[in-house]
């Protein structure tokens, strides 16, 4: 069975058709509305109260409203004279800048915590020629793409360490520099 | 705040109008008492009206007005605990079968319904009735009844296929 089927079961239709001649006769209602009508003005809506803002001020009224509140604030006032005077009575309590009466004697030579300032060797030193200096000339300058790499290729395939020394040291890069500014 | 009461007032009156003549048909078929189902709908609108003026605020007034009539049923139910439907209808000399058309045929076929309807466990005789007595749609009964519309479908149709079975309808 489908749920369609259910949902529109024709046999309650026939209920549904019985069901609908039940009705209340236009006099019953009219009479049934009248006597509401009667009931809901005897009962009206209650005016909802006006907002706080629109009232005028009432001191009296305020005060009682917050007869707690202000209580409470008198009585914090009251202790917090009270301990000002106790404060100002009694030597014995401390008040900020007092000494204590007590000095605390280290040994000599200990340290009483780490120094703020760093030790000489900790410094970094600043970068030698300052900073916008170039230690090496920038490839696109000098073009020793070329000749850098074939002499690194020497170096590696020859096991002489002198070639690789002079490889890494020979100035030939200022000469295809020079020949290229030329 | 004159206005906002002049304007429950004439919300209230409006509900009334639209909804009193089915109000009225889902106290009927229940009470089976037509005089006493006429001073129940009054009563049914009598506390709408009260609650608002409580400070309730009515969202749905068509559902409301239905939870109220609702809460009423159940009420004259209780006090007639006693009483079975059968001796109410014989003592009202009410019956809604006898009152549908001139065909007494139709009027024999639904009363065997309606006593089909009367087997049905509460759950499913009352969802069954919201549906094809009262017409309201699953999503109305839901919120009469504070359920969610998709579980009131399916005890719908569930209670439709009892109450098949029952009348012994082919499928």
């Amino acid at each position: 069975m489908s749920i369609i089927n259910n949902m529109n079961p024709e046999f309650l239709s026939k209920l549904t058709q019985a069901a609908r001649e039940v009705k209340l006769d236009p006099s019953e209602k009219a009479r049934i509305g009248a006597k509401l009508t009667e009931f809901v003005k005897a009962n009206p809506v209650p005016a909802t109260v006006a907002p706080a803002s629109a009232k005028p001020f009432s001191g009296s009224q305020f005060f009682g409203q917050h007869f707690g509140m202000l209580a409470v604030a008198s009585f914090l006032i009251v202790v917090g004279a009270g301990i000002v005077s106790i404060n100002n009575a009694n030597p014995n309590i401390l008040s900020p800048g007092d000494s204590t009466g007590m000095e605390v004697k280290l040994p000599a030579g200990s340290s009483t915590g780490p120094d703020s300032v760093a030790p000489a060797s900790s410094k970094v030193a600043p970068p030698v020629g300052g900073q916008n200096e170039l230690i090496y000339p920038p490839v696109w300058i000098t073009g020793t793409q070329t000749a850098t790499s074939t002499q690194v290729e020497d170096a590696t395939t020859t096991p002489d360490n002198s070639k690789v020394t002079t490889a890494s040291t020979t100035p030939t890069v200022p000469t295809t520099t020079r020949s290229r500014l030329q | 705040m004159l206005s906002e009461a002049n304007n429950k007032e004439k919300e209230f009156g409006e509900a009334y109008e639209q909804y009193s003549d089915a109000l009225f048909k889902f106290i009927a078929m229940r009470i089976k008492d037509r005089e006493r189902a006429k001073d129940m709908l009054q009563d049914c609108f009598t506390r709408t009206w009260q609650a608002i003026v409580d400070g309730k605020e009515v969202e749905n007034m068509r559902a409301f007005l239905y939870k109220v009539a609702r809460n009423l049923v159940i009420d004259e139910y209780r006090s007639h605990k006693s009483v079975s439907l059968d001796e109410m209808t014989e003592e009202t000399g009410y019956e809604v079968a006898s009152r549908s058309g001139d065909n007494p045929s139709i009027g024999a076929e639904v009363g065997k319904i309606r006593e089909a309807l009367e087997k049905l466990p509460e759950e499913y005789r009352e969802v069954v009735s919201m549906r094809y007595i009262d017409e309201l749609m699953p999503v109305e009964i839901s919120e009469i009844l504070g359920e969610s519309a998709n579980a009131i479908s399916v005890r719908i149709n569930r209670g439709v296929v009892m109450l098949r079975e029952t009348l012994q309808i082919e499928k």
